[in-house]
């Protein structure tokens, strides 16, 4: 092997495990702890209707979908309707717990049981977004992900004094930025086995199916050429999500593009939370120190407009 | 550490790997046949790797499965919803519609679009197992004011098929799906359960 290829091997090995700074960890686990909840929140409006005995799907359902294969649950076999909620309400407080980054592995960690316990009691209603929802819950589980913008962080300030943010292991952070890229790399090959993906009208078909209406577009959005630059728009701006975004140049309008695809259907189709999970997951496509920067400046900005006041917050530093 | 997260890579991307298309086995005539093939024969071989090994307990056990086929490999061409038909021994029989996310004001919309999911996965045939369930729990919501039991509820699929692009709104098509034969006993018990 040539001595090139062994330097970009141990470039992209130094990518994947080196060490860097936590706040990507930090910002992602904000979101999606903020967005399981308000996720969990909407399932109980359906509570009764889907994961109790006298709703549609009583739990001995979840069994046969299993198909023989032991499924990951606290809720395998349990009818009484008030032992789900609890794990419900469980669940809700470790979201809570992992959004404010207080004991924040325990809470991870409950966030991440109790989700897929309740995806594996009622998998009838899974979307991609539960489904990421899923993975991200994994990771943040696995990251030090309290190291950062969390209670955790700011109780450890106070006792000791000491704002040090740690260098941590990158590879959760790696794992996120890649699964991104792999739900946007799988989802182009599924399409490009369909004919109205590769014949340029597979958006009119979306439009057509009212149950998925929310609010109005003018007439021309269902027409050609307009059908056809959507469709094809789809398969390129995904495509690049999956490759284009790692290459620093083009990531930031590789996101903008995945950004306004994502608002455009949040507008137009009811798949609720969706395009607010897969942009929550784009932070993941950016370094620590970016987002210390970013937050860095902003808090120059802030406290030079309110001049004279003291400012209480720890200043990172590594 | 390094290995167990690349093998947790290599997991979840074969997995989301889509299926090999239905005429694996026809005899390649153009190059494209034999491009087809090829990819169709990979696809195969993922399937029973991901399938028949202990792969598949790494990942269904675990939550960590995963499949990306949003709107693929078309988008459904066919707008539905339910009803059902609930009759008396009186004769009587009273119409009950699903939760139908189109008549729905868009801040319920939001909160209820799994009950639209949710026929997603009720109405193929090898979902049956779940019809009578379906069919006692719509009884169940619709209680006539006498309380009187049920003797047959009827489940109906209405639906719009949009076979060809930028073609006029098909007519809505109407099937009915299955005939319960209610149980008075299980009738009269549910709302305890």
């Amino acid at each position: 092997m040539s001595a090139k290829k062994v330097s970009d091997l141990k470039k992209l090995q130094h990518w994947m495990f080196g060490y860097g700074t936590p706040e990507t960890i930090a910002i992602v686990r904000i979101l999606f702890g903020t967005l399981i909840f308000i996720n969990l929140l909407m399932l109980m409006n359906v509570f009764e209707a889907f994961f109790t005995e006298k709703g549609f799907v009583p739990v001995a359902f979840a069994e046969r979908w299993a198909d023989g294969v032991p499924r990951l649950t606290v809720l395998a076999g349990v009818t009484d309707s008030r032992i789900t909620l609890a794990v419900f309400i469980i669940t809700m407080l470790g979201c809570v717990g992992t959004a404010l980054g207080l004991f924040t592995r325990v809470s991870s960690a409950i966030m991440w049981l109790g989700l897929t316990s309740i995806h594996h009691r009622t998998p009838d209603l899974l979307h991609s977004g539960d489904t990421l929802m899923r993975a991200f819950a994994l990771y943040i589980m696995v990251a030090p992900s309290g190291a950062v913008y969390s209670l955790d962080w700011l109780r450890k300030f106070k006792r000791t004094g000491d704002a040090t943010v740690p260098e941590v292991s990158l590879w959760p952070h790696r794992l996120m930025a890649i699964q991104v890229a792999i739900v946007y790399f799988t989802t182009v090959w599924h399409k490009w086995g369909g004919s109205t993906w590769r014949d340029g009208t597979a958006t009119w078909y979306t439009s057509q199916l009212h149950e998925f209406d929310r609010f109005p577009v003018p007439a021309f959005v269902d027409q050609q050429p307009f059908v056809a630059i959507l469709t094809y728009g789809t398969l390129i701006v995904e495509i690049m999500l999956a490759t284009t975004v790692f290459y620093k140049p083009l990531r930031k309008i590789s996101l903008l593009l995945g950004i306004g695809l994502h608002l455009g259907i949040e507008y137009r189709f009811n798949i609720p939370l969706f395009a607010f999970l897969m942009i929550a997951s784009y932070a993941s496509f950016y370094e620590g120190f970016e987002w210390r920067a970013w937050v860095n400046k902003w808090k120059a900005k802030r406290q030079a407009k309110g001049q004279g006041q003291e400012s209480h917050e720890p200043a990172i530093s590594t | 550490m390094q290995c167990l997260v690349l093998f947790h890579l290599f997991a979840i991307f074969i997995w989301t790997w889509p299926q090999p298309s239905a005429n694996l086995n026809r005899e390649p005539v153009t190059m494209a046949d034999r491009a087809q093939r090829a990819r169709d024969q990979l696809l195969a071989a993922n399937n029973r790797l991901r399938y028949e090994s202990p792969l598949r307990y790494y990942l269904q056990v675990t939550g960590f499965w995963q499949y990306w086929d949003m709107f693929a490999p078309n988008p459904a061409n066919t707008d539905s919803w339910l009803t059902a038909e609930i009759e008396y021994a009186d004769g009587e029989v009273v119409k009950a519609e699903y939760p139908r996310i189109q008549h729905m004001p868009i801040p319920e919309k939001y909160v209820n679009e799994r009950y639209r999911k949710f026929t997603e996965r009720l109405h193929p045939i090898d979902q049956s197992y779940k019809w009578a369930q379906f069919a006692y729990r719509m009884a169940y919501l619709h209680p006539r004011a006498d309380k009187a039991v049920p003797v047959r509820v009827r489940l109906y699929k209405h639906f719009r098929i949009y076979a060809v692009a930028f073609k006029n709104e098909p007519k809505v098509q109407d099937e009915q799906f299955f005939e319960l034969v209610v149980d008075p006993n299980t009738y009269r018990t549910w709302g305890s359960k």
